[in-house]
């Protein structure tokens, strides 16, 4: 970004009516979403409540949520004919498509609401004879903070959307993330790109920022709510959301497969493509092990914690600007964005636990009057390796499949995403579920071998 | 003697104020408190786990206060005891003796010793993560110990361990203590801990300390 700023030198050339359009759009489609994701969070969260055998489900159902966007979208699009939306019903199909792939995650944060704090509450009224629906709103209205957090959260991760719109957005669909892909990809307006990044900032921390530092997600204790308020057969919500999103994939395999084989036939170098793709989320894992690593080396300094805890990539397309415009390898400026843009999401699920378990061991280590470096080797490095190992996995497993921060970096077919996404948009959607099960097993693998790892270390450790 | 002046910290509401206290440069130094009193805050300050400013610990002629935290060279038993799960029961106690570059025929000598009076040696292959929690206590006191401490602090050591362990675990560490000649301060809340262990003891409530009993 900072270079970019230093780099302004082509004019832009924005009307003021294509970015009022596209601001609604992106508004419009942000809520629908949202309100989609909480109606049918809330509905799968009721079949939580009445499952007993809550983990399975909960694992399941979020898959989609955090699995690579790529599969989604292809599998979306054979479910759906894509077309019949893309003139009126773009918006539509995307807030969806959100809706359906985030509703696990959203239904198993609403549980987690329930659980901390709630259940005796639930347990207590239940007992004393109260309906499911007067538990039920009462619950929500005493975490009512905490939902709106969860609801906010959702609302900016579909305002800032960009690889499910950049597909399926068709004419209505498409968010400012879109308007500035198309800026500079079919103009090569670098400028009107930036400055439509910035817009979407500047909407995004007016509408979020203020909102985040009032709500808290304050964490009592855990007990489980009475399963008979729950309804057991909204649990298949959950199952519902997996099978459109993953489903879609087992069709037209063999019309793929041979699709493949022509393509094949013609000379066409896939291999490069899928050594590419295989170089850079292997190097994505790398830099994010070394990132992790650094911090680890730091701790108990949490200034670098702070600041990746609090990270929020807003636009993919501005930091894809910033390494479109550095002149330095493909595979180096990808590994390192791809690696900014994912990092934090898998050092909050996996890096900071483990990181902040080691807190007072890191402490006593140094009144013990252990060197920053003693205290790594010694204490630091092998409790977090598994750890930083497990990260690695995550990080290189989303990165193979990623497409359209990719586009904007590269502009051209560098790896099997970027092919998978031009087929796509081409309409050859055999040929891309097969190049996605290529991609699927391929990040599979790495990331089986970096869990492996991560799995023969603990055991060693015996942690 | 070593004294504690001018300590004053303030976290949201919570307030403590020590303007004096002397604490005996031999023995164990109680500090008795209810959970919320202060005495853990204390006892972090003391440590430099706590930034607190314009205060003085003049310990021997030198002012503790001034030193960065690995400097003042305490030894420190937490209430979870803080061991390296990842490593065996020599390994943790070692660890301190490296980290104070203790030359390692002393330490040698030093580890023999505690050993001894600590009873590790059934267990002091094992990792920390595998022993029980009066083996876990017995071992971070031998850590704290092995680094040669000039001062010892004990936060709450035997609010994990059972009731029938405890006034074992008292008569263990009070003998070690008092024979490893290191002046020590002992964070309780528990009365029979003070009764059996302590030459002197300070209240603290609230953020004050009341009363010196001797």
């Amino acid at each position: 970004m900072l270079w970019l700023l230093f780099h302004l030198d082509k004019y832009a050339t924005l009307s003021f009516s294509e970015l009022t359009k596209y601001t609604m759009q992106s508004l419009v489609q942000a809520s629908l979403s949202t309100v989609i994701i909480a109606l049918m969070g809330a509905v799968f969260c009721m079949g939580l409540i009445a499952v007993r055998n809550k983990k399975f489900w909960m694992s399941l159902s979020v898959l989609p949520a955090f699995a690579p966007t790529v599969f989604i979208v292809i599998s979306f699009q054979m479910w759906i004919d894509r077309f019949s939306f893309e003139n009126t019903e773009g918006l539509l199909l995307v807030s969806l498509v959100h809706g359906v792939m985030n509703l696990g995650l959203a239904g198993t944060l609403f549980y987690t609401v329930v659980e901390s704090g709630l259940a005796s509450q639930a347990n207590l009224a239940y007992l004393e004879g109260s309906s499911r629906l007067k538990i039920i709103v009462h619950l929500f209205r005493a975490k009512k903070k905490e939902i709106l957090l969860i609801l906010v959260s959702f609302f900016a991760l579909c305002f800032t959307s960009f690889a499910i719109p950049m597909i399926l957005g068709g004419k209505n669909g498409g968010t400012l993330e879109i308007l500035a892909y198309t800026r500079l990809s079919q103009f090569g307006d670098l400028t009107g790109a930036f400055l439509i990044s910035l817009f979407q900032w500047l909407i995004f921390f007016i509408l979020i920022k203020p909102l985040s530092g009032v709500l808290t997600f304050t964490q009592n204790s855990y007990e489980k709510p009475p399963t008979a308020i729950g309804i057991d057969w909204c649990k298949w919500v959950g199952l519902f959301a997996l099978v459109i999103s993953f489903g879609g994939m087992l069709f037209g395999l063999n019309t793929g497969w041979a699709q493949l084989e022509l393509l094949m036939s013609t000379g066409f170098g896939l291999f490069p493509l899928w050594l590419n793709s295989i170089l850079i989320s292997v190097a994505s894992a790398l830099a994010s092990f070394i990132i992790f690593m650094t911090m680890a080396y730091l701790w108990t300094d949490l200034v670098l914690h702070r600041f990746v805890i609090g990270f929020g990539s807003v636009s993919s397309v501005l930091l894809g600007l910033g390494f479109y415009s550095m002149n330095l390898p493909a595979l180096f400026k990808l590994s390192l964005g791809l690696c900014i843009l994912f990092f934090p999401l898998a050092y909050r699920t996996f890096g900071a636990p483990s990181l902040l378990s080691l807190g007072q061991q890191s402490e006593v280590a140094k009144l013990c009057g252990a060197k920053r470096s003693k205290v790594f080797l010694d204490i630091v490095y092998p409790q977090v390796l598994p750890s930083a190992l497990k990260l690695s996995g995550v990080v290189a497993f989303w990165v193979i499949g990623e497409y359209a921060f990719s586009s904007v970096v590269t502009g051209e077919l560098w790896n099997l995403a970027l092919l998978a996404k031009s087929f796509m948009t081409g309409y050859r959607l055999e040929l891309a579920t097969i190049l996605n099960w290529i991609i699927l097993l391929s990040g599979g693998l790495i990331f089986g071998i970096f869990f492996w790892s991560a799995d023969v270390c603990s055991r060693k450790l015996k942690l | 003697m070593s004294v504690v002046e001018n300590l004053n910290y303030k976290y949201g509401e919570f307030s403590l104020e020590v303007p004096k206290l002397e604490i005996s440069d031999t023995g164990i130094t109680a500090l008795m408190g209810a959970s919320g009193s202060g005495k853990t805050t204390f006892a972090k300050i003391l440590l430099g786990l706590e930034e607190c400013e314009n205060w003085s610990w003049n310990f021997k002629g030198e002012d503790l206060a001034k030193f960065a935290p690995p400097e003042r060279r305490l030894g420190v038993v937490f209430q979870d005891y803080a061991l390296f799960p990842h490593l065996t029961v020599k390994q943790n106690v070692f660890f301190a003796a490296e980290s104070r570059k203790v030359e390692k025929q002393k330490a040698n000598k030093l580890y023999e010793k505690l050993k001894d009076k600590l009873k590790l040696s059934s267990f002091e292959n094992k990792k920390a993560s595998a022993i029980s929690g009066g083996e876990k206590q017995r071992t971070a006191l031998a850590r704290a110990l092995m680094g040669q401490p000039r001062f010892l602090i004990l936060d709450e050591p035997f609010s994990a361990l059972d009731a029938e362990l405890r006034s074992e675990a008292r008569s263990l560490v009070k003998d070690v203590v008092t024979e490893s000649g290191v002046p020590s301060l002992l964070i309780t809340h528990d009365l029979e801990d003070v009764k059996a262990m302590a030459t002197q003891t300070y209240k603290i409530e609230r953020g004050q300390i009341l009363a010196f009993l001797s």
